[in-house]
């Protein structure tokens, strides 16, 4: 039976692999029956940015996210990130600490990175 | 009740979480439940710590990421045949069949 799974990831992409490789893990839950959605959280809001030259591992990043777009992934991002500074063609929505924790509290699997 | 126990592990051996793991590991498999343990990114270099690469003569189904030894370059030439490398279409199906799926990432 599919689960609800939230990949949350908080770190940032400019010190660490890790969001991207949180990235690469999504898109493969995203890519059998589950509901995923990924958590932007923080720095890590730069991974839908339009400049990602100082990400670690951009290239694999920029290899992914065409496929993130898609599939058509939900992103949701904390209410006081820049829309302005995030790729329109994600279907991203914009939430407080309060949805995001009542999101977050309502999935199967959740995953933080 | 016998029960699957999830485990999902994306921390090197010097994280605390590692030890961690294998301690729910080794306690699921003492109390009888069957273990699925993946190892993802930086987990993978856990594959030639002994007590992980003992575990599945314990008794769990144990898997590492091949792409995630690649990129941390873990060398597969020499591990436990019983552990399977895999792809994420494995981890989908123990997100799928475990309960509970604990993740240390």
């Amino acid at each position: 039976m599919a689960k609800k799974v939230a990949v949350v990831i908080q770190e940032d992409p400019r010190k660490t692999h890790r969001p991207v490789e949180a990235l690469r893990i999504a898109l493969g839950l995203s890519a059998g029956s589950h509901q995923t959605t990924v958590v932007l959280l923080g720095e890590a809001a730069r991974l839908l940015s339009e400049d990602t030259d100082d990400i670690i591992d951009s290239d694999i990043l920029e290899q992914y996210l065409p496929s993130l777009n898609q599939l058509a992934v939900p992103f949701v991002l904390h209410s006081s990130t820049s829309a302005s500074s995030i790729r329109k063609e994600f279907t991203a929505r914009y939430d407080t600490d309060e949805k995001i924790r009542a999101l977050l509290s309502s999935m199967d699997r959740t995953l933080i990175f | 009740m016998k029960r699957k126990v999830g485990i999902l592990l994306a921390l090197p051996p010097s994280h605390a979480s590692a030890s961690t793991a294998l301690g729910l590991a080794q306690a699921a498999l003492d109390a009888r439940h069957e273990v699925y343990l993946y190892l993802i990114d930086e987990g993978v270099k856990n594959l030639h710590n002994p007590p992980y690469a003992a575990l599945p003569e314990a008794g769990a189904k144990v898997f590492a990421c091949a792409y995630g030894c690649h990129q941390h370059h873990v060398s597969t030439q020499h591990i436990n045949p019983h552990i399977s490398l895999c792809g994420l279409v494995v981890l989908s199906g123990i997100l799928d069949a475990c309960e509970p799926f604990l993740s240390f990432t």
